[in-house]
């Protein structure tokens, strides 16, 4: 109504205007001339370009045509580089709100392993993102592990400032610190069900985390050359599942006591078009937990990590890695162990991956022990919501020198749910 | 032995990967970042030699399911304008902005420019949109570039955005602009020409990406091979394509870009002896295709090919 109001306030001044103009122009006998100061023109003529400069600002608002802009069916660019809401929910003004479930099932012929021949749902994991304020992010998810009994749980919850400075990202709040290249994943991104051993023994069970501050900085390169580095302050860390598994020997993961610090550089150059190669080293030090027969000390955790990914036509893509991981505690028995694995995946199309896994690991609280695993992986992506995976393990632990597993994981999801460059 | 290996090793990993962090990628006035190769082409036509032109997205990927990359964050740090499709389709774009920390290129920052703004969306959903329409878009169909005309706007968004980050240039660039409005209204004429005996002909296609197309060139789609966006085809789909093709008075083209699976488009066409083209969906797609109007010569030859042969 106003805009229709001004539109036509605008056609009356500017018909007054010619109007008077052409009287003017019309009449130089000056009978019937109007006589208008020239300051209260100067101020019609002011006003009126005032209103127009109102009505475009109105019509751009509602999405009307400007001069000036392409005659495309009434469909025009805007000047000003005007936000668009992206992803479900934003044009609301609501935050992004997502649900991811997994469900597996485990078929095993170590019969210590009171998990095997058996569906369960093993999470969901609420995500509610948005920003709080320009360039400050807000993430938060929220887990639920039914099979475990566990209640819900804060994963991460943490603000992020973008470009605080130019190359600095900043970070405060609880999340998974940036150690080693898959740390940051959340396990519905992982392209195998479960992580590698190594990852498990050394670092965490699932992903590495704690309540605290990070800093991401950009390196300035001038070439192509991308490097990172991350550097955090983090509080907690500690083992914060128990194994579901007495009777086998599984690794404490990173053991952190209380307090620790990380430190990693991730670098990566393209080699060619459509391929790159990321190399990162990671580091992480603090007061270590108390080891079986073991006093407290401190605990290091050291990583190497190498990627390389070659993308091929439509969605193909053909991705090796491989990560080293070492493990020292200091202290009056201290200990070191170490471990890696090697993983190679090929997606053909984007309905379908192959992938395969060997790793090998020893244990922080008994080094002298270890274990090796070789995965075959299958998946099937439904959609962009929705796959299907199949995993089957070969592979030996102190206590059982052969077993075989046989995994099938369902993962599924709804609402927009984003991650950080992974 | 092997600990002296791996120092060599190590010295000379170090030494390749110092040399490449000084190393200069070489001066350009302008640097734009643009998510896909058409995006690229029209900025580098109305940017001109006062810009240097990098696309994330390489010709004949899938833009659903690109997967950033680290050097691609390097990129867009340095960058001065990033161009971008929108309406949820190069989402992965998110992450490399939040990456790359440069706010000037940020969302609503001068040197952000969403392509799509000002464009008559096509397919914007009516009702709730939920996992049973498949993967698709809330805000409308987002292949808008594979309307020729649309690169009018395209080239007006990514103009302001070149005159903001550095307006001494904006009458080259208004020029250079000029010179691609040009261009493309002959193109245009060409384009019609040759397609307009076949207006109303129906075609098919792997991925709904072409209503922009047929719109605009009077063509018809009857359906996708795949049942809704982004869902792989059922068999029970594609005998009901089959079906419907056969029911057809004309005969119907199969067309689509050639990174999309063609065996279930091959098998319709050997059973319903439709002619099947594969026609690029973005610059470089095929060779030769290698700016935005070669792009729609190539589409429009390939299709005037398929309607031709039957």
């Amino acid at each position: 109504m106003r805009l229709i109001l001004l539109v036509a306030l605008c056609l009356i001044v500017c018909i007054a205007g010619q109007g008077l103009c052409a009287e003017v122009k019309g009449n130089p006998s000056g009978d019937a001339t109007i006589t208008v100061p020239l300051a209260e023109f100067e101020a019609m003529k002011a006003k009126l370009e005032d209103l127009q400069r109102e009505v475009e600002e109105l019509k751009k608002a509602v999405g009307l045509p400007s001069p000036g802009a392409p005659a495309e069916e009434g469909a025009q660019p805007t000047p000003a580089p005007e936000p668009v809401a992206q992803g479900g929910g934003r044009a609301l003004a609501l935050p992004d709100i997502s649900l991811v479930v997994q469900a597996k099932g485990k078929l095993s012929t170590d019969r210590r392993d009171d998990a095997r021949n058996r569906v369960r749902l093993t999470e969901a994991e609420l995500g509610i993102q948005g920003y709080v304020y320009p360039n400050v992010k807000a993430d938060a998810f929220i887990t639920m592990s039914p099979a475990e009994n566990a209640s819900a749980q804060v994963e991460e919850a943490y603000l992020t400032y973008l470009g605080l400075t130019k190359g600095v990202n900043f970070y405060v709040g609880e999340k998974h610190v940036a150690f080693g290249r898959t740390n940051l994943l959340h396990n519905h991104s992982w392209l195998y069900v479960n992580p590698p051993k190594v990852l498990q023994n050394l670092v965490a069970e699932e992903s590495l985390g704690g309540e605290g501050l990070a800093v991401s900085y950009l390196l300035p390169t001038k070439s192509d050359l991308f490097a990172q580095l991350d550097l955090g302050t983090w509080t907690g860390g500690g083992p914060g599942e128990s194994s579901n598994l007495p009777d086998i020997v599984k690794g404490t993961g990173a053991n952190f006591a209380d307090r620790f610090n990380t430190a990693r550089l991730w670098t990566s150059h393209p080699l060619a078009e459509n391929s790159e190669l990321e190399l990162g080293g990671s580091y992480a030090n603090g007061a270590a937990g108390p080891l079986d027969g073991a006093s407290e000390g401190r605990a290091q955790l050291t990583g190497l990590d190498l990627t390389y990914r070659h993308f091929g036509e439509g969605t193909s893509r053909l991705l090796l890695r491989g990560e080293a991981i070492q493990r020292h505690q200091s202290g009056e028995q201290g200990s070191t162990a170490k471990g890696y694995y090697l993983f190679g995946n090929y997606r053909k199309t984007k309905y379908a991956s192959l992938g395969l896994l060997y790793d090998w690991s020893e244990f922080p609280q008994a080094p002298d022990l270890h274990e090796s695993a070789t995965s075959l992986i299958w998946t099937k992506q439904f959609s962009e919501q929705y796959y299907l995976r199949l995993q089957a393990t070969h592979g030996s632990r102190p206590g059982d020198s052969s077993y075989n597993e046989l995994w099938l994981q369902w993962v599924w999801g709804v609402g927009p749910h984003t991650h950080n460059l992974e | 032995m092997k600990t002296r290996f791996f120092h060599v090793t190590f010295s000379v990993v170090t030494l390749v990967w110092a040399g490449l962090l000084f190393a200069s990628p070489g001066a350009a006035a302008i640097s734009v970042v643009a998510a896909t190769p058409d995006l690229a082409d029209i900025a580098k036509q109305v940017g001109g030699d006062r810009v240097s032109v990098y696309s994330i997205a390489k010709p004949n990927q899938d833009l659903h399911m690109i997967e950033p990359r680290p050097s691609d964050v390097s990129r867009i740090a340095r960058a001065d304008l990033v161009v971008r499709v929108g309406l949820d389709l190069d989402l992965w774009m998110d992450a490399l902005l939040n990456a790359a920390a440069n706010s000037r290129v940020n969302r609503g920052a001068p040197g952000y420019v969403d392509a799509s703004v000002g464009i008559r969306k096509l397919e914007v959903p009516r009702e709730q949109v939920t996992g049973a329409s498949g993967d698709i878009h809330v805000y409308g169909n987002p292949h808008y570039w594979l309307d020729p005309l649309n690169g009018e706007i395209i080239s007006a968004n990514i103009l302001e955005g070149l005159k903001r980050v550095s307006p001494a240039d904006a009458n080259y660039f208004e020029r250079n602009r000029n010179a691609f409005l040009a261009g493309l209204r002959s193109a245009m004429r060409r384009w019609q020409e040759k397609l307009s005996p076949y207006q109303g002909r129906k075609i098919v296609n792997y991925h709904d990406a072409w209503p922009y197309f047929v719109r605009r060139f009077n063509l018809k789609v009857l359906g996708c091979i795949e049942p809704k966006p982004g869902i792989p085809p059922t068999a029970s789909h594609v005998a009901s394509l089959i079906e419907r093709i056969k029911a057809e008075k004309q005969p119907v083209v199969i067309a689509d870009a050639a990174f999309y699976p063609d065996k279930a488009a091959r098998t319709i066409a050997a059973r319903t002896g439709a002619e099947f083209v594969v026609i690029p969906s973005s610059v470089g797609g095929v060779k030769g295709a290698d700016n935005f109007f070669s792009l729609f010569d190539h589409i429009v030859d390939g299709l005037v090919r398929g309607f031709a042969n039957r």
